[in-house]
């Protein structure tokens, strides 16, 4: 059984009369210590399966099995356990309490987790050891992307989500917060799911899964990843 | 402005509701409360005014100490002064039966015509017989009767009914109000117990008292003027300055018919002494007379005495002598028969002639027969006779023996001659004897009838002396009798120019004939004193809220007014918006309170003085002024706060505002330089100062509206606390005395000694002591001067059994010394503390020695030596009586003893003296309760929409923590945290703020003859601190599942 499953997955939105499903019959299928990919346009469906996986919104319909145990199946407390111990989140506009220093950030998430690393240690593997306490005002776009990496970090997740990393960010920037995350992957052993509206970036990912009007259109696997310093966009 | 615009801010009131209206609310509660407060006393005062003048109570109330007649009421009509003028009588009676046995009643003619003092009927109907009668509607200390109740009056003392009433016995047909009485106490007497429970209106033609007792004036210049304003007040002094000079003459007036009738009976009365005397001296004249009479009679009975002893003598001689007579007649009577026998003797022998010659033996033998006897002895001549008779015997007669014989029987002839003369003697002697015998017996007779008869005279003359005694003790008694009457006529007279020297006219305005009135515009201008504080902070904070809501909302309205900017709107259009929103939320939000806070406030505050003044209803306008003031303000305030709010926006151009503001930088707090203490904290805590100290002024905000909130709520306690000590600490800590007896100012020596004679009869007074007490002015160097009972006790080392003299602050006890010792908020007046001087009138300065502790009215006090010494106009005289009693609970007891003293005027109880500030305290409780109300809605809304405020601001944040795995409770405490630790903040700042609130409150609120309470128990901080902490738990509670609803999704949206 892979590490993570989607069996035919229901998402609907009542919109007055109409129902819309925002995933229709979702299947797919990751590996432990894979870096996927979810890959569409906007619109397609991807945050909705994100926030599936995430912990974050149930599921109408189907299966959504991660380490052996059926998120869609979970009560409300056991989501935000599930959320809390499992999960590393990673936003497009990084969402760091502007009033916390770096390190207080990453402190953040490690102060509820039980098996959670040092927040200094984890800010010196993404690179932000000698900024540890500075406020996010004082930190570049990508550096504010590493706290927020490194706060999903610290938890140690079994699963590292992240929505639109490069999203905000200059493509410099973008690559080495790509660089961070295959990295860490590749060093850890970190299952890491991106989404993103990049098609560009697919060729670094073990996995890409393509999602298109709501429904997974195709999942493409590469025998050999690229690094991300090859990929141009 | 443009109408899609003007769509856009109506549709942005319907998406906004929560905020219009928290807007809305806190506008209508600062309004409601601030036009509700402040609109209670006048309103209270207009009503009182209105009901006054409709029941046309007197402005001016004349009595007399000598009545009142026609010529009397004729000189006040002729004053030109009035428009309604009534006079009547008032008298002070008890009740007789029933349920009101024994209590007093103060009874009032009644004239169905009379415009003046009518009565406000509450029940009932008005008299329409004689007998029918109006009852006090409520009674002070006793039931009070129902309609249909029969009530029979009595005087209750030695005073005769018929002297008041022609009839006694009435019917109660309605119950009503007067106007007479503004509050619900009824005043005192000096009949009975000295209570006046309840009046009765009885109707006029019912009083047969020969002059008014009363002269009710109704000013035509009073007409329809506020009776609670200046303009009033100088209406009647003007005209109380005319009628006192009218009473100059109309006293005279008085006084005359008063003298004149005085004397008349006066002189009638001398006349019958004189009569009386006269008669006194005829019987002593006829005592005196009858008196010797006796002792006439008595030498009498001894002259008489001595006759009848003589005569008794005279009758023991005479029975003598009688006794004699009667021995000599039976001598008489012996001798007589002697001789008829001798003579018969003598014959025998003559017979015997034949006989044989005898020899001389027979005759010896003859001799010696007839010589047997003892009145009868033989003569020589018989002898030789006989011898010669016998001797010769008849024989040898030779006419010897007839001749012998012969001339024995001559001599026996000679001797029946010898015996009938005898017996003739005899016979004449037994008629003598038998004669003075009866004699004797008569006198004897008559000795025996004078003993009688002195024996007669001795009991009579007794009888006369005791007679005699009686009618000089009796002389005795009628001189008493007429020294009694002369002295009754002397002191009849006196009092009567005692009575006519003291004549005044008393003429009193509203304030002085009753107390209440002026304590009701007293009472209304401390709801006012309030309302001045309380309303402006419950302003100060809706302004606060409107602000940082308006604030929120431009924020939030970033972007839409630099799209509106970018279209080419100007920036007036865009203000606009808001204003309109801010009013839109503002004049609906002030009327709302306007009409609530008109309709309930003034009548809270109506209900609880309700329970002390018998004002029947409120009149509650709607206050022009006040509601133009507080929409004004509330327009101002909002719309300000929304032109404040918008001012950065405004001026910024629309590129910037189309960009999302950048968030707030996070900073250093100043705590996390004491790294000591910081290190320790744990992480959450550390996270929790550092978004507190994020938005300062927020912080802030919900800083003052708590501590506002608090400040009021503990203002209110401690105002409660503040008021309600004043009566344990006056009553029970300074003033020890139970009771209090206020003697007549004509007391003399004779008089002292008789009320404390009554107080030591009543066995139920422990101690007791004479103070003075007089209302004077007190100066101070600069000639400030103030109004003040001074005290000035008999024996001051003795005082403090009765009032305990000490200071505030360190309870030390103070003693009279050579200075004077003054209440605390009086010397705060006079602005002098220990050691600074003070004057009495135009006397020698006095040294200040201390400030006591003194909460009601300003009293100073002083030892006899140093009144005397300070040259205050009037003279030392104990007018007061302080009294500890053995058990205080029998005042009626105690003052139906005193009372009856001529001497005392009333007696009034510590115990009632404080039941009377408890009233007080208890209309008061009220009003805190109400403003314990309001401060709690205030801290609700204040608290709730500052968190909403707070929760909008941060949805991302709190979002963003959910999807980190942060369960609900912990973003609930993540949250709460701040808002605990703002609220404790705020609470501990509203403590400290509410100690000077309602110290400035008290200040305010303050009456001049009380002091409150300075300090504020701890049970009030207790109560203030809990209250809004319970407040701060109840908004809690309700964002807790505002927090539960954030959207997770929200985090991953892009920052708008």
């Amino acid at each position: 059984m892979s590490f993570v499953e989607f069996k035919n997955v229901y998402k609907r939105y009542k919109m007055g009369e109409i129902t819309i499903a925002a995933s229709d019959s979702v299947s797919f299928e990751i590996e432990k210590g894979e870096f996927a990919v979810i890959v569409g346009a906007s619109g397609a469906g991807k945050t909705t399966v994100l926030n599936m996986l995430g912990g974050m919104d149930t599921c109408d319909e189907g299966e959504i099995i991660v380490d052996g145990r059926n998120v869609a199946s979970f009560s409300t407390k056991e989501m935000t356990r599930y959320r809390r111990q499992d999960i590393g989140f990673v936003f497009q506009f990084y969402n760091l309490v502007q009033n916390l220093t770096a390190k207080e950030n990453v402190e953040l998430a490690t102060e509820i987790c039980s098996d959670a690393m040092d927040a200094e240690e984890v800010l010196k593997q993404v690179g932000l050891g000698d900024r540890i306490n500075n406020f996010p005002a004082q930190l570049s776009g990508g550096e504010q992307q590493r706290v927020s990496i490194a706060r999903a970090l610290a938890k140690s997740p079994k699963l590292l989500l992240c929505d639109e990393p490069t999203g905000a960010l200059d493509y410099n920037t973008g690559k080495t917060i790509l660089k961070l995350l295959q990295d860490t992957c590749r060093e850890k052993g970190m299952t890491v799911v991106v989404i993103t509206h990049n098609q560009a970036i697919t060729p670094m990912a073990d996995r890409v899964i393509k999602i298109k009007n709501s429904k997974v259109s195709r999942v493409t696997l590469n025998e050999n990843p690229v690094p991300v310093e090859t990929i141009e966009w | 402005m443009n109408r899609k615009l003007y769509l856009n801010t109506l549709r942005s009131v319907g998406n906004t509701k929560s905020r219009f209206f928290a807007i809305l609310a806190i506008i209508a509660i600062g309004s409601g409360f601030f036009a509700g407060v402040k609109s209670a006393g006048p309103d209270m005062k207009l009503s009182s005014a209105q009901y006054l003048e409709e029941q046309g109570l007197a402005d001016i109330h004349i009595i007399s100490t000598l009545g009142l007649d026609d010529e009397d009421l004729a000189a006040v009509e002729n004053c030109n002064i009035s428009d309604e003028l009534y006079a009547g009588y008032s008298f002070d009676l008890m009740v007789k039966g029933g349920e009101l046995n024994q209590k007093i009643v103060k009874v009032y003619s009644y004239d169905p015509d009379s415009k003046i003092n009518i009565p406000y009927l509450v029940e009932g109907r008005l008299p329409q017989a004689a007998d029918e009668i109006i009852a006090d509607e409520r009674f002070f200390s006793a039931e009070t009767p129902d309609i249909g109740d029969k009530i029979v009056l009595e005087t209750g003392d030695d005073r005769e009914m018929s002297d008041y009433l022609s009839n006694t016995e009435f019917t109660i047909v309605g119950k009503a109000k007067s106007p007479i009485y503004i509050a619900y106490e009824r005043g005192s007497t000096t009949v009975g117990n000295g209570v006046i429970n309840g009046w009765f209106l009885i109707p006029e033609e019912n009083f047969c008292s020969e002059v008014y007792t009363d002269i009710y004036v109704s000013l035509f210049r009073a007409k329809g003027v506020d009776p609670y304003t200046d303009e009033y007040e100088d209406i009647v002094d003007r005209n109380i300055k005319v009628l006192e000079n009218l009473a100059e003459t109309q006293i005279e007036h008085r006084k005359s018919v008063i003298l004149d009738e005085a004397y008349e009976e006066i002189n009638d009365a001398k006349d019958e002494l004189a009569d009386g005397e006269k008669e006194l001296a005829d019987a002593e004249q006829e005592l005196r007379d009858a008196e010797q009479e006796i002792a006439d009679g008595e030498a009498e009975i001894a002259d008489n005495v001595k006759k009848l002893e003589d005569a008794e003598k005279e009758i023991a001689d005479g029975q003598a002598e009688l006794d004699d007579g009667e021995s000599e007649y039976n001598d008489g009577l012996a001798a007589l028969d002697e001789l008829r026998a001798r003579s018969g003797r003598l014959g025998t022998v003559i017979a015997d002639y034949s006989v044989n010659a005898g020899d001389a033996d027979r005759v010896s033998a003859v001799i010696d027969s007839l010589n047997e006897g003892e009145y009868f002895t033989v003569d020589e001549t018989l002898e030789q006779l006989l011898t010669a008779y016998i001797m010769m015997p008849a024989a040898y007669d030779d006419g010897t023996k007839t001749m012998a014989g012969q001339g024995i029987g001559q001599y026996a002839a000679g001797l029946t001659a010898q015996a009938d003369e005898l017996e003739t003697t005899l016979a004449n002697s037994r008629i003598q004897l038998d004669d003075a015998q009866k004699e004797l017996d008569d006198a004897r007779a008559e000795v025996a009838d004078g003993w009688a008869e002195i024996e007669d005279a001795r009991k009579e003359i007794e009888d006369a002396k005791k007679e005699v005694e009686d009618g000089w003790a009796e002389v005795e008694d009628g001189k008493k009798e007429l020294e009694d009457a002369r002295q009754e006529i002397a002191d009849a007279e006196q009092e009567i120019h005692d009575a006519v020297d003291d004549a005044e006219w008393y003429v009193f305005n509203r304030d002085d004939y009753n107390p209440y009135y002026s304590h009701y515009a007293e009472d209304c201008e401390r709801v006012d004193a309030i309302a001045a504080v309380f309303p402006i902070f419950f302003i100060m904070v809706a302004a606060l809220v409107c602000c940082t809501t308006m604030t929120r909302m431009v924020e939030e309205q970033r972007t839409q007014i630099g799209t509106l900017k970018a279209l080419g709107y100007s920036r007036f259009t865009i203000i606009s918006q808001y204003i309109i929103y801010a009013l839109a939320a503002s004049i609906p939000g002030g009327f709302l309170g306007l009409l609530i806070g008109f309709a309930t406030l003034p009548r809270v505050i109506f209900v609880c003085y309700q329970s002390m003044y018998s004002q029947p209803y409120l009149v509650v306008p709607f206050r022009w002024s006040y509601a133009v003031g507080c929409i004004t303000a509330a327009c101002l305030c909002t719309g300000l706060s929304a032109l404040y709010a918008s001012r950065q926006e405004l001026v910024s151009c629309p590129a910037q505002l189309m960009r999302p503001k950048p968030p707030k930088d996070g900073k250093r707090i100043l705590l996390e330089r004491i790294t000591f203490i910081w290190n320790r904290l744990k992480f959450t805590t550390k996270v929790t100062y550092r978004n507190l100290f994020r938005y300062k002024s927020r912080l802030l905000m919900t800083i003052i509206g708590i501590a506002g909130c608090t400040a009021l709520l503990l203002t209110g306690f401690g105002l409660r606390e503040s008021i309600s000590a004043i009566v344990d600490l006056q009553y029970g800590n300074i003033f020890k005395y139970d009771a209090l007896a206020a003697l007549d100012d004509t007391i003399d020596e004779d008089g002292y000694a008789a009320v404390m004679e009554d107080c030591d009869s009543s066995g139920n007074v422990t101690e007791k002591m004479l103070v003075m007490q007089i209302n004077t002015d007190i100066y101070n160097v600069e000639g400030d001067t103030f109004e003040t009972y001074l005290m000035v006790p008999e024996d001051p080392s003795e005082l403090g059994r009765f009032i305990d003299l000490h200071t505030r602050q360190e309870g030390e006890k103070l003693e009279l010394g050579s200075g004077v010792i003054l209440g605390e908020k009086l010397a705060r007046f006079l602005d002098v503390t220990a050691g600074d001087s003070v004057y009495f009138g135009k006397g020698n300065p006095v040294r200040v020695d201390a400030v006591c502790e003194n909460y009601t009215f300003n009293y100073a006090y002083m030892s006899p030596e140093v009144y005397k010494k300070a040259g205050a106009k009037d003279a030392l005289k104990n007018n007061i009586l302080l009294l500890n009693m053995n058990d205080p609970s029998l005042e009626d007891e105690l003052s139906e003893i005193l009372v009856k003293n001529e001497n005392v005027l009333a007696v009034s109880y510590s115990a009632a003296g404080g039941d009377k500030f408890r009233d007080l305290v208890s209309s008061l409780s009220m009003i805190v309760l109400a403003i314990i109300v309001s401060a709690g809605a205030l801290a609700f809304v204040v608290l709730f929409n500052l968190s909403n405020i707070n929760i909008n601001e941060r949805v991302r944040e709190l979002a963003t923590i959910k999807v980190l795995g942060f369960f609900d409770g912990e973003v609930a405490a993540y949250i709460y945290r701040e808002n605990i630790l703002s609220t404790f903040m705020g609470t501990a700042a509203g403590l400290i703020l509410g100690i000077f609130l309602e110290k400035f409150v008290i200040k305010t609120a303050e009456v001049d003859a009380v002091m409150f309470a300075v300090g504020i128990p701890v049970f009030c901080f207790l109560a203030a601190a809990a209250m809004t902490l319970f407040f701060a738990f109840v908004v809690n509670l309700t964002l807790y599942f505002r927090l539960k609803k954030i959207d997770m999704a929200t985090s991953l949206k892009a920052i708008e």
